[in-house]
């Protein structure tokens, strides 16, 4: 360790402005003090530790990962030095006093308690012992002290004098010792202690009484100060060849030309030579002793007291701390027969053998200074003071590598902070120490070398032209993933001293504009189709497909411009997604290409790409699944829009493809019925007509037309073509004739009501047949009606629609019969109201019975033999024999039935039935519970 | 009360950049856990206790936890441990071995680090880096599956060198 480094020790890390404040709070008289940077840390310092890793994750993206802060604060300990032991002469009856310094060495503030004895074993004990505080350092005590402080941690001081008085009594030769003990009020248990050795003498007793120096501290560049050593002869003979060597210190340079004796008064002492006698003193400066001023005056006569002073300045590059210094002076103690005191003191080495003065401090300022800028080279005041970044990506994080450099002359650390950011909402900063890994751990810079220092290693950059050291504080910005456009956005990262947080300097951070992330969504394995921001006005694929089939479009998500993206995935009709709508019984199931790329083969269900690099894509299959009764969809298809959407950044891409449903058309016209009918008697028949296809069939006036023809005996016959418009099954008054579909309106109780048969829809026709009286027993009537269907429908040709044919044959009587039913819930024989022909809509649960009653009437002009009447147990039930079957007119007429709880025939036989006459045949059955 | 002032002016700082870290943390899928414990030697054997409070020459474990908590292994780990200012590393105390170690935090390199000096007279030599100088250590895993957890640890002494002041 050099010499410049002991005389001051350089600040150490970021204590130093504590130091500083527990010094203004204890009022102690050294401004500021300071320590090797490797001591120990202060007590109440915080020791912040943070970890921190960087990884690729699976989008090929390198993260950061940092870890929560750990604090471990750091306890005081005591520990001191106190100084020195030493050996004084002294006439008998003078007074005499040696003066002490204690230095506190711990890391915390802490008191001192002081005490003096006369030890035993010596030949005389000094009266009056006591210890005087000396504040200013100068050797010359002031008042009565038992304690010090408080110090500040690291090196502060306090000077003390143990002052007494050698007896009368006393004679040359004899010796007293007194120890001075020092004790901390924080740790009694540490203690210091050193002897004073008082030697009597009946010869010259020369001393340092006091050295001083004009101010106690002062800023670097400043001066002149007046360094003043005062000596007084307290001895009973003159002192020849007094002595003064004092080393100006490493710090300071000696001012030319400011020597002088009290004895001369102004009288400027020659600093060049040690050879010229000024009145009795030969003076000089960096002659006898290199950077010392060496004195010698001839005599000092007993009782005298003389001083020397010269001054010094402080230059510009000294470090802050503390300067110490010292004088030293030997003599020779008589006239004649004297000796030298100390002995082999003499003017070449009196600054190292001399007795010594009590030690002067002064305090070196320190001055905080700090510029913050874009230069990791230039640290002056035209480098850049703004840090530009061209562009970003929408949520990408921005580096700006701004220089704290240290302008002052002390090492110090710096809080960074940012203020009047515009950048985007939602942006988030941090901070991170030079390698842009590492947390910055509470804002703090570490402890930046001080200016005018040679070595800005360990982290550092320097400024070799102004020979300061600078340190890189990397911020980073996290952009929201919405923000693009616009700019420039700024925030001012400011760095403010921590030795003196009143001296700051600003920096900008600027990001000139945020570029806007894309995403292009295409169409085919090759990647290539409906490249470009969509909707596309027009169709870019369309696919074909059979209701009830499904068909896949390829689509392919680039990410074009940007990071590393997911993108959700959707399909609507509605080109500007506002609604998610798809066509009833439409569905779109989205899955993993199956890896060919091309949608040959699919993978998992997905509803978001997965991570897509910059300049990449995926492939993606769009399943589109139309039901079985989906409405035909004509070229150019129903438009369908696919579209990837960031949920970051919430950039997308959309896609207009199309679907083609083709067209199926299928008409059935059923059934065939037979009927008999006595002459001039009418008979109808029902059919149902349906819509089998996917289109509207019928809807205009031409395309699906009913006509019938007659066949067999067709003379005076007539027929009549009904639609049953209330769809009550039965031929009303109110059903229309009609011939052609588009007459299909405003139908009632389920029937159509526009025109035509919509897909699915069906239609009941009715066909009533009318036989002329003239008809003869036996002829046969036949109406075949066609629904002939014409004219193409999106190309596809009209289907043939089979007739339906009712054939009539006329017998001579007419036995008509009316079934009616009527519940009975209970099952106990009896209709619970009355027999109707409509439907039962209530009640006619399982378990529950139903009474059937068949009216069968004679309605023609003779009699009936041998009528066989037959009915069944309807499916799902089976005969309810509480109350049997039975036919009126018994027991003429039988009926015949199944077992109870069977199914089967219900049967009954009429032997006659004539013109005119009925029977009725009631019977019950139990609904299968 | 400049130490009030720093306090506050520490506090105004992490509520500014709380919301940062928190968001640093989340961005990626390996999260990263840090504890500080102190190493007491009782019985001859090494016992460690809380570490709010510590006094110069006292050892300090840190041990840093890195799990990946995503359903994707990552790749290129890197993890980096700074040796706090005002302590010292112990180097045999560095698990598991293999981590380099860098005193400006930018560079790292084998332990023992050494420099190039040049002397008054223009002279280079090597020079090995006092320990007291390094200022991080970084490990390299490289890979780590998911729901896998590394931990590295090192430890280091408080920095005492309470030195007589120099004699006057």
């Amino acid at each position: 360790m050099s010499t410049a480094t002991k005389l001051f020790p350089s600040w150490g890390e970021s204590r130093s402005f504590i130091v500083a404040a527990l010094l203004l709070i204890a009022g102690a008289m050294f401004a500021l003090t300071s320590q090797s940077a490797n001591a120990a840390p202060l007590a109440g310092t915080t020791i912040g530790n943070q970890a921190a890793a960087t990884y690729t994750d699976g989008s090929a993206i390198s993260r950061t990962a940092t870890s929560n802060t750990v604090n471990t604060v750091v306890q005081q300990v005591a520990s001191f030095t106190l100084t020195a032991t030493q050996t004084k002469t002294s006439a008998p009856g003078a007074p005499i006093s040696f003066s002490h310094t204690i230095t506190n060495t711990g890391n915390g503030a802490d008191s001192f308690n002081l005490a003096v004895v006369n030890n035993g074993g010596d030949n005389f004990d000094l009266t009056g012992l006591t210890i005087l505080a000396d504040t200013n350092c100068d050797g010359v005590g002031e008042s009565a002290i038992t304690s010090v402080g408080p110090l500040a941690a690291f090196s502060g001081s306090a000077c003390v004098v143990v002052q007494g008085n050698v007896p009368g009594t006393a004679t040359s030769g004899q010796q007293s010792l007194v120890t001075i003990t020092a004790t901390s009020a924080f740790n009694v248990a540490v203690t210091q202690n050193n002897i004073d050795t008082t030697v009597v003498t009946g010869n010259a007793v020369v001393n340092i009484t006091g050295k001083s120096i004009s101010a106690p501290s002062g800023n670097p560049g400043s001066g002149p100060y007046t360094y003043t050593i005062t000596f007084t002869n307290t001895g009973a003979a003159t002192a020849q060849n007094v002595i003064i060597g004092d080393i100006v210190p490493t710090g300071m340079t000696y001012a030319a030309g400011s020597g002088r004796w009290s004895v001369t008064g102004a009288t400027v002492l020659t600093d060049a030579s040690n050879v010229d006698n000024q009145s009795g003193i030969i003076y000089d400066f960096n002659v006898t002793t290199a950077g010392a001023v060496t004195a010698v005056i001839a005599s000092i006569a007993p009782n005298v007291t003389q001083n020397i002073t010269f001054q010094v300045n402080v230059p510009a590059t000294t470090p802050p701390g503390v300067i110490n210094n010292t004088a030293r002076l030997c003599y020779t103690d008589n006239t004649s027969g004297g000796v030298q005191v100390p002995s082999g003191c003499n003017a070449t080495n009196v600054t190292t053998t001399g007795t010594v003065s009590n030690t002067v401090p002064f305090t070196v300022n320190q001055i905080a200074n700090v510029r913050a800028n874009a230069s990791s080279t230039d640290s002056s005041g035209a480098a850049s003071d703004t840090v530009t970044v061209a562009s970003a990506s929408q949520g990408a994080t921005v580096t700006f590598n701004n220089y704290i450099w240290n302008l002052g002359n002390g090492p110090d650390s710096f809080v960074i902070s940012t203020s009047g950011s515009t950048f985007p909402v939602g942006t988030t900063f941090q901070l991170f120490q030079q390698d842009g890994v590492t947390p910055l751990v509470g804002n703090t810079t570490p402890v930046i070398p001080a200016s005018n220092n040679v070595s800005c290693t360990g982290g550092f950059v320097q400024d070799a032209g102004n020979n300061r050291c600078g340190y890189r504080v990397v911020l980073r910005a996290t952009l929201p993933g919405s923000a693009s456009g616009g700019g420039a956005y700024n925030v001012i990262k400011t760095a403010t001293s921590t030795f003196n947080n009143a001296i700051n300097d600003p920096v900008t951070d600027s990001l000139t504009t945020i570029t806007a992330s894309t995403v292009d969504l295409r169409n085919g394995a090759a990647n290539t189709l409906g490249t470009g921001a969509g909707p596309e006005g027009s169709p870019v694929t369309t696919n074909t497909v059979n209701p009830g089939a499904s068909t896949t479009f390829v689509l392919k998500v680039n990410n074009t411009v940007g990071p590393a993206d997911t993108y959700n995935l959707a399909a609507s009709t509605d080109s500007s997604f506002a609604s998610i709508t798809l066509p009833a019984g439409w569905t779109v199931t989205f899955r993993a290409d199956g890896g060919v790329g091309d949608c040959s083969t699919t993978g998992a269900i997905v509803s978001n790409t997965g991570v897509v690099n910059t300049g990449a894509n995926v492939t993606v299959c769009a399943i589109v699944a139309v039901p079985a009764n989906a409405a035909a969809a004509p070229s150019p298809g129903t438009s369908l829009y696919f579209r990837a959407l960031s949920p970051t950044t919430s950039v997308f891409d959309s896609k207009h493809d199309a679907v083609i449903v083709n067209t199926v058309r299928n008409i059935t016209f059923t059934p065939n019925n037979t009927g008999q009918v006595f002459p001039g008697g009418t008979v109808v028949y029902t059919h149902t007509i349906t819509n089998n296809g996917n289109v509207v069939e019928g809807d205009a006036g031409g395309e699906v037309t009913l006509a019938g023809v007659m066949s067999g005996a067709t003379a005076s016959w007539g027929f009549t073509i009904y639609w049953d418009r209330n769809n009550d099954g039965v031929l009303d008054v109110g059903d229309p004739v009609i011939s052609d579909l588009v007459n299909l309106t405003g139908g009632t109780g389920g029937a159509s009501t526009a025109a035509g048969l919509d897909p699915g829809e069906t239609a009941r026709i009715f066909v009533r047949v009318n036989a002329p009286v003239s008809a003869a027993i036996g002829d046969t009537n036949v109406v075949t009606t066609t629904a002939t269907v014409t004219g193409a429908v999106n190309s596809i040709a009209a289907p043939t629609v089979a007739p339906v044919t009712d054939t009539t044959q006329v017998i001579s009587g007419q036995v008509r019969l009316t079934k009616e039913q009527a519940l009975d819930a209970n099952c106990d024989g009896v209709a619970d109201g009355a027999f109707q022909q409509t439907p039962i809509t209530t009640g006619a649960i399982p378990g529950a019975c139903i009474r059937y009653r068949i009216l069968i009437e004679n309605q023609g002009t003779s009699a009936v033999t041998t009528l066989i009447v037959s009915d069944a147990t309807p499916a799902n039930t089976t005969y309810h024999i509480t109350v049997p079957a039975a036919i009126t007119g018994s027991p003429t007429n039988t009926v015949t039935a199944p077992g109870g709880g069977a199914t089967g025939t219900v049967q009954a036989t009429i032997p006659t039935l004539a013109a005119g006459a009925s029977q009725t045949l009631t019977f019950g059955v139990r609904i299968d519970p | 009360m400049k130490v009030r002032l720093q306090a506050l002016l520490f506090t105004v700082a992490l509520g500014l950049w709380g919301q940062a870290v928190a968001q640093g943390n989340g961005a990626g899928t390996v999260e990263s856990k840090l504890e500080v414990s102190k190493v007491v030697v009782k019985d001859g054997k090494d016992s460690l206790e809380p570490a709010g409070a510590a006094r110069p020459g006292d050892v300090l474990q840190y041990v840093a936890n890195y799990t990946n908590k995503g359903r994707a292994g990552v790749t290129n780990l890197e993890a980096t441990l700074p040796i706090p200012p005002n302590t010292e590393l112990i180097i045999d105390s560095i698990k598991p071995s293999g981590a380099k170690a860098s005193i400006g935090g930018s560079t790292f390199g084998d332990i023992p680090l050494k420099r190039k000096v040049r002397q008054a007279n223009g002279v280079e030599f090597e020079q090995i880096v006092p320990v007291r100088e390094y200022r991080s250590l970084r490990w390299y895993p490289g890979a780590l599956a998911a729901g896998a957890t590394v931990s590295f640890t090192a430890r280091v002494k408080v920095v005492d060198d309470r030195q007589a002041p120099q004699k006057q």
